[in-house]
């Protein structure tokens, strides 16, 4: 016992400064670090925003590319252009994505659960410009550039990350819901309908409005897939769209000085599109976990109890 | 109420679905009807006019043209894919790229002149040039603007000591091209270490893609010196040299010069290839860098009615070539432009 007690004594080393020294130093670095992160992201936007706007006018918006030498224009038919491929996109995207979902989540087994998900990672992985030459090769080449090809390349980008986030959320209702409405005769496919669905809507809409963002702004498919591309505003998906990406780069390219204005704010005109999206997916997934951990389950699962309780 | 939202979104999800197939199906069906819009895709050189004749064609015939500048060599692939209706390079095609068109036909529709484009502050415009020394500069032979050589060409002109930087096409480019066999013309160096080509090994300076990315490198860098289309360098209000021709007179890109240099051609060969660099003695206002353009049709096509009637636009002297003046694009020749028309008739359904 007395050859114990120094190893184990309890009085302070008297390195207490150096220590309280080293913690607010590494709390300084910490700090500093999330302080350059939040500057690189404020500093990109405004440096874009100051950049942009001497052309950020109604022209910008109403009017087409001017003829060659002329000044003034505007890129009108970009942003339609983008409206129309990434709505496009997501109109493929979307279906497929929840109901890949919902099968791995709810039907598959085991290993075809892992192996999806596994395929799903790699497909966010692959670079989109192989994502782009592969649609080019499929659907464009031996005949001409279009929106849908660009949309579908859109697509696949957009795919596996409407799946995954769509699984996440899936994972996130209670079992107890998902059992509850099979005690009581409900159809698997029902159950998932009525009851599981409705439960993560919000965080599905997070997982698609997350992958919106993502695909807006993807330039190397659309660079192959609908470049060649008219003066005019259109809807029309079968010919080739303008889109902001494009325009960006053909414009950063460009000695006018007017044009690059007017690339840099097709660059703000996306970010803020980015940003705005990226906010609104996070404030749903917010008020969808609220919904899931909140009143409402407890509510239901007391139904469900007081059936079983009954006298 | 939960039910209402999930049958909500159950209608949301098919509707959404069935738009995108019924959609997807109507589109692929009308992909072919696109008898209102011709797209093309090739050479920036000519790419100024073609704007001229997007505007006036459309009002006059309801067509839409629709242009892509990538670049002679990116038209000329684009074409062989049949991935747009026709295309434009300064370049005429090779045998090989001939075969690999399957069935091509290339028509001289315009005609204007690579201008050397330079950026030198406080030095006067139009500087004194020849072929020999801009080949060496080209070379990297001649580093600085206050070289021996080019002062003696420019006697009381205060040239500074500043580095020159040549800008070259990176992409494959028909006014490359255009350059390359007017040096290989007049400098057996460039002709025996770089040659005629799309693209060349340039051995110094740097690289932009487009007429219009070379002209905005030059605009800003001080020192810098590059081969463009006039249109480009006069629209950039850049300085561009005159160039000694064969006659010994310093000519410039003017409409005369350009003019006097296609005056040289006095029969088309059948494949339509002109060469009109470094003319002969015979003009003295002849301008040395001066190229006819050309556009590539396929000769059996789905749309050949209407890229017929485009193309005889193009080519009527009161059509379509009466916007080349203010743009610096001469009329062409009647003797090419019956040679073209000529051509034009082998394009068929």
């Amino acid at each position: 016992m007395s050859a114990q007690p120094a190893q184990y004594s309890l009085r302070g080393t008297g390195r207490m400064k150096r220590r309280k020294r080293v913690n607010l130093a590494m709390e300084i670095v910490a700090t500093a670090a999330s302080a350059v992160a939040v500057a690189a992201l404020v500093w990109l936007v405004v440096s874009v925003l100051i950049r942009g706007l001497p052309a950020l006018n109604l022209d910008l918006f109403t009017k087409n590319q001017a003829l060659f030498g002329q000044a003034g224009g505007g890129i009108a038919n970009a942003i339609v252009g983008s409206f129309v491929i990434v709505a496009f996109a997501t109109a493929f995207a979307f279906p497929v994505g929840v109901l890949c979902a919902i099968y791995v989540h709810e039907f598959a087994g085991a290993t075809i659960r892992q192996a999806v998900r596994t395929t799903l990672d790699v497909l966010t992985g692959v670079p989109s410009i192989l994502v782009g030459i592969f649609v080019f090769s499929i659907l464009v080449a031996g005949g001409k550039q279009s929106a849908l090809a660009g949309s579908v390349a859109l697509a696949i980008i957009e795919l596996p990350l409407i799946a995954r986030g769509t699984q996440e959320v899936l994972a996130l209702v209670p079992g107890s819901l998902r059992e509850a409405s099979l005690a009581l005769g409900v159809s698997r496919w029902r159950t998932v309908l009525s009851v599981v669905l409705p439960t993560s809507l919000s965080g599905i809409l997070t997982g698609t409005m997350l992958a919106i963002a993502r695909a807006a702004g993807e330039t190397a498919p659309l660079l192959v897939t609908s470049s060649i591309v008219a003066n005019s505003t259109s809807l029309d998906p079968s010919k080739a769209l303008n889109s902001l990406p494009v325009t960006i780069f053909v414009y950063s390219e460009s000695p006018d000085p007017n044009q690059h204005a007017q690339a840099w704010a097709a660059a703000f005109i996306l970010l803020v599109f980015v940003l705005l999206t990226n906010v609104a997916a996070r404030a749903f997934l917010a008020r969808g976990r609220r919904k899931l951990e909140g009143a409402p389950a407890r509510r239901r699962r007391l139904r469900v109890y007081h059936l079983f309780t009954r006298p | 109420m939960s039910k209402k939202l999930t049958l909500l979104g159950v209608a949301c999800v098919v509707t959404l679905a069935a738009l995108a197939a019924i959609l997807g199906a109507a589109t692929t069906a009308n992909a072919t009807r696109t008898d209102d819009q011709l797209v093309g895709a090739g050479s920036s050189f000519v790419a100024p006019l073609v704007s001229q004749w997007q505007n006036d064609y459309q009002t006059k015939t309801g067509v839409q043209i629709v242009y892509s500048p990538i670049g002679s060599g990116g038209g000329i692939s684009a074409i062989s894919a049949r991935t747009v209706d026709f295309g434009a390079s300064d370049a005429p095609l090779t045998p090989d790229q001939f075969d690999a068109c399957k069935g091509c036909v290339q028509i001289p529709w315009a005609l204007s002149a690579t201008s050397i484009a330079y950026n030198l502050n406080g030095v006067k415009n139009n500087l004194k040039m020849t072929g020999p020394v801009l080949a060496r500069i080209f070379l990297g032979d001649i580093t600085q603007w206050d070289d021996a050589a080019i002062k003696a060409l420019n006697p009381g002109v205060n040239l500074p000591s500043t580095k020159i930087t040549p800008v070259y096409r990176s992409d494959n480019s028909g006014t490359s091209y255009n350059f390359t066999d007017y040096l290989s013309a007049v400098s057996p160096a460039w002709k025996s270490k770089i040659g005629v080509g799309v693209n060349a090994n340039w051995p110094a300076g740097v690289g932009a893609k487009g007429s219009s990315g070379v002209a905005g490198v030059v605009a800003k860098t001080e020192g810098a010196v590059c081969y463009v289309d006039i249109a480009y360098a006069k629209t950039n209000k850049l300085q561009f040299m005159s160039i000694r021709n064969r006659a010994g007179k310093y000519t410039t890109p003017g409409l005369r010069g350009i003019k006097a240099a296609a005056a040289s051609i006095k029969k088309v060969p059948a494949s339509n290839e002109l060469h009109i660099v470094d003319p002969a003695k015979g003009d003295p206002l002849a301008y040395p860098i001066s190229t006819f353009t050309y556009v590539i049709l396929p000769t059996k096509t789905d749309k050949a009615p209407q890229l017929r009637r485009f193309v005889f636009y193009a080519l009527n002297p009161n059509q379509g070539q009466k916007f080349g003046p203010k743009l610096l694009f001469a009329p062409i020749p009647t003797v090419v432009l019956v040679a073209s028309e000529k051509t034009l008739k082998k394009v068929q359904s």
